[in-house]
């Protein structure tokens, strides 16, 4: 069974992108999410197998949900999607119980590797 | 070219401007227009203006549903002509066409006379299929054109 | 595998804009609110995610502004900087700078001489190169650093020393995970250099760890790989001796081949086409007429089954059509959230003061329609500060607050959305438009007064706004014309009311979709034509309102008001007698009402609207022509444009 992806990003084009690097590598974008409450509930909900989320979002914030994904899932596989000139949030998401991180622009070899690595 | 029968004269019209042929149809009467525009068709969805070339030459309306309409381009614009019948297609030039006097252009719309036949004894309108778009339809200009 | 961004360029330009008209929204209320630190937010993110979009397609010098820009952002938030009106400024010509930008951005363009003007303003404001260094995109050589065996390094546990890839990104962050990861198999007794220094890194690191554990050096290697390019793991287990051996030096490859190569189902978002939806539309359209024919086949064959079928069919068909219609629609926010922006500057440059509240933003319109509803628009906002709303000092001397009001509305009335621009300004200086009118021979000289249809048809004269814009006379005018002709021509009607003194409001009205509309069917003689139903207010029996002679001409009394009468036989020059039993259909513009005499009603239905190729001579009272039941064309008539000159 294709491993599942919760995609998390308030711009479509965003979303857009990494579920096609992710779709053409085999994986099931099972949801998408704007912003970080959404994420967190449809975590809760679809449980995949990793998530993708982006720091900066409207309403809650990634590294928050990150936060709130870990507490209820301390497995939960949550790549973290940033942006050059974040290192401190970058920071903060991983001390939150993010596992790994791509910088955009994203070139699809390193997504990939991201979420091998986090997937074992 | 395109031979075809109208107002019981042969006519001819250049082949590239033909788009189709389909068999004429009632009309839908334009209201303001005049007498030499039939009307409006549907052929398979799309509407066109068709002439009435006949009446055009100054004969009599064709009435009912006989006769052909052929469906040129010209100007930009696709519309239709209503003939009596589509005879033939030719390969005419050089030497076949004549100019025509002022008399027998009919304002412009006949740009040549065509010797077809064996022995070239009969002579067919060569129409000026853009000509005719600009005098019956709204080329170029936006105020009364519908699209 | 390559992702091409040139795939996702229609993506990129639809939600850029989105993004900075996100910006511009913000940005007012920003300046409105003071110190609003939502709006500040969503600004910070607006701009930021813009541009990490830009970054992605290779933009690189509208992803470096928009950086500098959010840097800027990034200090105002954390309150290093105050609000100022300079600020403000600064930031609305950055946004513009931006939005400009984008047109004909690709990935060699340089800043544009806008961005470069933008950017002088924000170091201004900012005092200086303020701004934080942007970490270039492109990649940096990746020098390393040899790690000498520091102090920190001696003591028990195993030293771990990583060599990270040339072109690692965030390499501090990397390094810090590098570091974390090591924390799950045990303590991280010291870092070389300082895990602070290391999280600061710009540049791909060689580090090394003491790390007290029991785990394999097989095991600690596979785990600080997790962290992510790692060129290179030595795990040295012997106390203070140096050994090689266990280097390795496997790179993970470039492309490394991806997981399971299932095929994925999703179900997300895509962006159709405008043109395939018109295709799609057409389709459908051919589609309900063939329903029509074959209804009626069917209605003489008489086989219920067949009817059944039939008129499973016809839902079918019919839900798919409002599913296809509903796919069209578009909210008006689409096109209204830039006009704040407008009425800003407009009030700015004026030097007036203005409260501009949008209204009714969720109200959808065909998305051909709302593209096109634009510009009228602006006209009409632009008229309404120009002319309507009056400086705050005539204002005040007119008993009003100081601030005008500006409101633009969206709202759903039957089959038409109603988008009004309504002022609590001068209102229209009827007696001067009157004089100006008789002058120039539009009305008649013993005409004593104006009402709203008449002020309206004279303003929108293409010559009459001229004049008065030399004249100076004061009013409305600039463009109206236009306005109108562009709504007419969208199937549509301009309508105005203005009260001297107490402000103006121009109606839009337009059909919802542009392409399927609901109409009445009326025959007379041999010929069919469809009325819009925008205009048609109800229809009755020839005998059952009183049709009387009123100087020589009919009229209808209906319920105490008396409607002029038209002939639709001879509003289409149609030869022949009319028929003894007759229908009249009331139809109505604005105040306006008229009975439009016909031989037959057939019936409402919804008709797909066609344009055509129309006659050079002929009636400009057809707003296009559609199919009938039996393949017949029949004409549309605008009930709006037989008001004219009645």
């Amino acid at each position: 069974m294709a491993p599942t992806v919760l995609i998390c990003d308030d711009a479509i084009f965003m979303r857009t992108m990494v579920g096609d690097i992710l779709q053409q590598a085999g994986f099931e974008v099972v949801g998408e999410a704007e912003t970080g409450a959404q994420a967190v509930e449809k975590y809760k909900q679809l449980r995949p197998d990793l998530v993708t989320m982006d720091i900066v979002m409207p309403d809650m914030g990634g590294i928050d949900a990150v936060r709130e994904i870990t507490k209820f899932d301390p497995d939960a596989k949550v790549v973290m999607c940033s942006a050059m000139g974040q290192q401190a949030l970058v920071v903060e998401a991983i001390q939150a119980g993010a596992k790994d991180f791509v910088v955009k622009p994203f070139q699809p070899s390193r997504v990939l590797e991201a979420v091998q690595r986090v997937l074992g | 070219m395109l031979l075809f029968r109208a107002a019981g004269r042969l006519c001819a019209c250049e082949l590239d401007a033909v788009r189709e042929i389909v068999a004429a149809r009632p009309a839908t009467r334009l209201p303001g227009a005049p007498a030499w525009i039939d009307g409006l068709v549907n052929v398979r969805g799309t509407l066109l203006t068709v002439v009435d070339l006949a009446v055009r030459f100054g004969a009599a309306r064709a009435e009912g549903s006989a006769g052909s309409i052929v469906i040129v381009s010209g100007a930009g614009k696709v519309f239709g002509l209503r003939v009596d019948g589509v005879r033939d297609v030719r390969t005419l030039g050089g030497d076949a066409l004549e100019p025509v006097d002022a008399q027998r252009d009919a304002g412009g719309v006949v740009k040549a006379l065509a010797h077809v036949g064996a022995a070239g004894d009969e002579s067919a309108l060569v129409c000026d299929i853009e000509a005719i778009a600009r005098e019956a339809l709204a080329v170029q200009d936006g105020t009364t054109t519908h699209g | 595998m390559t992702i091409d961004p040139s795939r996702y360029a229609e993506l990129f330009r639809t939600e850029s804009r989105e993004q900075l008209s996100a910006m511009n929204r913000n940005l007012l209320l920003l300046e409105q609110g003071g110190e609003d630190q939502e709006a500040l937010g969503a600004v910070f993110r607006a701009v930021h995610t813009f541009k990490g979009m830009c970054a992605t397609m290779g933009f690189h010098s509208v992803a470096e502004f928009a950086h500098e820009v959010e840097s800027l952002l990034d200090r105002v938030r954390r309150g290093e900087k105050a609000h100022t009106p300079e600020l403000m400024d600064a930031l609305f010509a950055a946004a513009d700078a931006l939005e400009g930008a984008l047109e004909g951005v690709s990935e060699s363009s340089g800043m544009t001489e806008a961005m470069t003007a933008a950017l002088q303003r924000l170091h201004d404001v900012a005092g200086g190169s303020a701004t934080s260094e942007f970490p270039a995109v492109r990649l940096a050589g990746g020098a390393l650093v040899e790690v000498a065996a520091a102090d920190p390094l001696e003591g028990p546990g195993v030293i771990v020393r990583v060599k990270q890839r040339a072109d690692t990104m965030l390499p501090g962050v990397r390094a810090f995970l590098a570091v974390t990861k090591a924390r799950t198999l045990g303590d991280v007794a010291a870092v070389s250099p300082s895990e602070d220094a290391l999280r600061e890194a710009t540049e791909p690191q060689a580090f090394a760890m003491r790390l007290l554990t029991a785990h394999s050096a097989e095991e600690i290697e596979r785990t600080i790989r997790t962290a992510g390019d790692v060129e290179h793991v030595e795990v040295d287990a012997s106390g203070h001796t140096r050994r090689q051996s266990r280097a390795v030096v496997e790179v993970v490859a470039e492309g490394a081949s991806a997981a399971p190569a299932v095929a994925a189902r999703a179900t997300r978002h895509v962006r159709i086409d405008l043109a395939r939806l018109d295709t799609l539309m057409n389709l459908i359209g051919e589609l309900v007429i063939t329903r029509g024919r074959l209804l009626q086949l069917s209605a003489g064959i008489g086989d219920p089954r067949l009817d059944d079928a039939m008129q499973q069919a016809s839902r079918l068909i019919a839900d798919l059509q409002s599913e296809i219609i509903t796919s069209r629609m578009v909210p008006v926010w689409q096109v209204f959230d830039r006009f704040p922006r407008l009425v800003r500057d407009a009030a700015r440059q004026l030097g007036k003061e203005v409260t501009f509240a949008i209204e009714g933003k969720d109200i959808e319109l065909d998305r051909s329609l709302l593209d096109e509803i634009g510009e009228p628009l602006v006209h009409l906002l632009r008229n309404a500060m120009d002319h309507g709303i009056e400086t705050p000092e005539a204002r005040v001397l007119a008993g009003k607050p100081r601030a005008g009001r500006l409101v633009l509305s969206a709202a759903r009335d039957r089959a038409a959305v109603l988008i009004r621009v309504a002022d609590d300004g001068k209102g229209v200086d009827r007696a001067k438009v009157l004089a100006r009118a008789k002058a120039g021979g539009l009305v008649d000289a013993s005409v004593t007064s104006l009402d709203d249809e008449q002020l309206l048809r004279c303003i929108a004269q293409p010559g009459f706004s001229t004049a008065e814009q030399v004249s100076g006379m004061s009013g409305r005018g600039v463009g109206v014309d236009a306005v109108q002709t562009k709504v007419r021509t969208l199937g549509g009607l301009v309508e105005m009311r203005s009260v001297e003194g107490q402000g103006t409001t121009m109606t839009i009205r337009l059909p919802v979709t542009l392409a399927i509309v609901r109409a009445l069917l009326a025959r007379t003689g041999s010929e069919r034509y469809a009325l819009t139903l925008t205009h048609v207010r109800e229809t009755l029996e020839y005998g059952e309102g009183a049709v009387q002679q009123v100087r020589g001409r009919d009229v209808l009394v209906l319920r105490d008001e008396v409607l002029p009468l038209l002939d639709l036989r001879t509003v289409v020059r149609q030869a022949g007698e009319p028929e003894r039993s007759r229908e009249i259909v009331v139809i109505e513009r604005g105040e306006r009402r008229s009975g439009l005499v016909v031989d037959e009603l057939i019936g409402q239905q919804d008709i797909v609207v066609k344009q055509f190729d129309a006659p050079r001579e002929g009636l400009a009272l057809f707003s296009g022509a559609t199919i009938l039941a039996d393949g017949a064309p029949a004409l549309i008539v605008d009930v709006g444009s037989l008001f004219q000159g009645s």
